[in-house]
């Protein structure tokens, strides 16, 4: 099987030759071609040529089944918006937001309105610009083997990074109710046109859309209220645009009865096709409630910190232990920790993706 | 009907207007600062700190009741002179190490330590070890030290850190605690501090119980 038919063979719960795994970051890419951040990007400048390199040379080198050639980034569009973005050096994620955000007060509201309903994903950011570059390069390199997916945040994730100081944003969660789902709608509403450029520049493969507040830092109930709305919104217009099925990247501990039932109504009533989840649920977890109660695919997270420290024997260790709790294994792949620095060694990520493989052999033992 | 009295709930309700009326009307009769704090509004957010721990309030919740105590410090710390100051139960300097910018778990165990009559010292996030050091200097006698980290690869500056206090000479006078989501009771154990708490509402108590010893 080619990598684009092992991930295929996991979205229809088939049995693939071997696990298929999922990238970490574009950060991570960057780091380990040399690069730091702000060698990279900017607060309006993007290297096209240099992040083309690092995403072709980790899909080579440390053997990726998918990838998302896009930078995770929840910096887009902040700066033509008026806020400023901080670019980090140590354990930098990505560009990322600052208390200087477009929307300090409700009185910023009504021009940057105005300045999203003019706002093109392919010129307005010459960051934006520099990212669909990548993607047009990526898709002719390989786009032929590889799944490659566009990404985006949805919702209060995606309305607060462009928009608001994260502490502000979540005070207006219960002091100004009616104001966040304009934010959230607006948000949502930019973040489909920003995925269908990327499918314009070249993504052939589901979306990717991440809501991290998940119930890490928010009630299901409030899930359900702001989110789940957007969510649905995102994954129909995706389909409809674009024939595409939708992933949900989401934090928090989907275990207690609350948080299930708003993942229940993910899947029923936002018709999400897969899960990406992070640390809080393990494995075996993901395997029972999820893909054989829920039917739907999902990845399964190694532990961050052995990631990180390795050494490769004990990430092999690791990986093997993990892979014997999930029963036939259909409907799964192998994902990274959120928790998983950029900083961490190309060799450790190798020992990982290459245990997945080797252990993660059809049929499982 | 709530178990606690009026203003403790409203603090839990974060709802800062109540709280504001009710701070106000208590002065109004001559109920003292120092029992408004103690008996009533400490009291709200270690509740807050507990549903946070069972998993019924989020970070909107606890920043919404945070925000109704902020408003009622503001107008009985001032009042607070004399006799009726503030006896300080500690000091704690406490911060987010370095690389790891997480800071409203950091900000409610600050803020309830301050209300549980703490004097504290919020480095803020990202602390440099020199940080916490001078500022662990600046105070004479019994300090507590704390540090959060709420992603495992920032984990490795806390030992880092224990050991600069050490070679400063003041491991004698500081106690050391440390929380943050990867961090567990073997891994304190491990890099040599003196306790973690799960939740905020336990890290007054074992800061208290820090202090104390």
């Amino acid at each position: 099987m080619n990598k684009k038919e092992r991930f295929q063979a996991v979205r229809e719960m088939r049995a693939p030759d071997c696990m298929p795994v999922w990238p970490r970051v574009m950060s991570q890419m960057l780091y380990s071609n040399g690069y730091i951040l702000p060698e990279v990007t900017g607060q309006d400048w993007y290297d096209a040529d240099k992040v083309t390199n690092a995403v072709l040379r980790s899909i080579k080198e440390v053997g990726y089944d998918v990838a998302i050639p896009s930078y995770v980034d929840y910096g887009f569009g902040v700066p033509p918006l008026g806020g400023t973005i901080s670019i980090p050096e140590k354990f930098g994620l990505a560009a990322g937001t600052t208390d200087e955000q477009p929307v300090m007060t409700k009185d910023d509201w009504p021009r940057v309105q105005k300045m999203m309903a003019k706002f093109d994903p392919a010129k307005t950011d010459p960051r934006m610009a520099g990212c669909l570059d990548v993607i047009k390069n990526v898709s002719a390199a390989v786009g032929d083997e590889i799944s490659l997916v566009p990404m985006y945040y949805v919702g209060t994730t995606a309305a607060m990074f462009l928009f608001r100081p994260n502490e502000a944003f979540l005070e207006d969660l219960f002091e100004d109710p009616e104001w966040v789902e304009e934010m959230v709608d607006l948000a949502t509403d930019w973040a489909i046109d920003w995925i269908s450029a990327q499918y314009e520049a070249g993504c052939n493969s589901v979306c990717f859309t991440a809501e991290t507040m998940g119930t890490l830092m928010m009630s299901p109930k409030m899930g359900e209220q702001f989110n789940l709305p957007c969510i649905k919104k995102l994954v129909d217009e995706v389909k409809k645009r674009h024939g595409q099925a939708t992933w949900l990247h989401i934090h928090g501990d989907m275990k207690t009865p609350k948080a299930f039932e708003y993942l229940e109504k993910i899947v029923k009533e936002a018709g999400v096709e897969g899960f990406h989840f992070d640390e809080n649920c393990p494995a075996d977890w993901i395997k029972r409630e999820v893909v054989d109660k829920l039917g739907v695919p999902a990845c399964i997270i190694t532990d961050g910190a052995a990631i990180v420290k390795g050494p490769p024997e004990k990430i092999q260790a690791d990986v093997k232990a993990q892979i014997e709790m999930i029963g036939d294994g259909l409907g799964l792949m192998m994902a990274p920790s959120c928790q998983v620095l950029p900083a961490t060694p190309d060799e450790n990520f190798k020992a990982w993706v290459d245990a997945t493989h080797e252990f993660g052999t059809y049929p499982l033992k | 009907m709530s178990d606690f009295p009026e203003l403790t709930q409203a603090v839990i309700d974060g709802n800062i207007k109540k709280v504001l009326e009710i701070v106000n009307a208590e002065i109004e009769k001559g109920t003292s600062p120092q029992s408004i704090l103690s008996d009533y509004m400490i009291p709200g957010m270690l509740e807050v700190g507990s549903l946070m721990a069972e998993g019924e309030y989020f970070i909107p919740e606890v920043l919404r009741s945070a925000k109704a105590m902020k408003g009622a410090l503001a107008i009985v710390e001032p009042m607070m002179t004399g006799s009726d100051s503030m006896q300080s139960v500690g000091h704690v300097v406490i911060g987010a190490v370095d690389g790891d910018i997480h800071d409203i778990g950091k900000n409610l165990v600050a803020m309830l330590l301050k209300g549980s009559g703490f004097e504290v010292n919020d480095l803020g996030v990202s602390v440099k070890t020199e940080a916490f050091i001078d500022a662990l200097k600046a105070k004479k006698g019994r300090v507590i030290l704390g540090m959060s980290a709420l992603i495992t690869p920032t984990l490795d500056e806390m030992p880092v850190v224990i050991k600069a206090v050490e070679e400063a000479g003041l491991r004698d006078r500081v106690k050391i605690m440390v929380g943050g989501a990867p961090v567990t009771q073997e891994f304190t154990d491990e890099i040599g501090a003196d306790g973690t708490a799960e939740d905020a509402a336990s890290a007054v108590t074992l800061a208290t119980r820090l202090a104390q010893s």
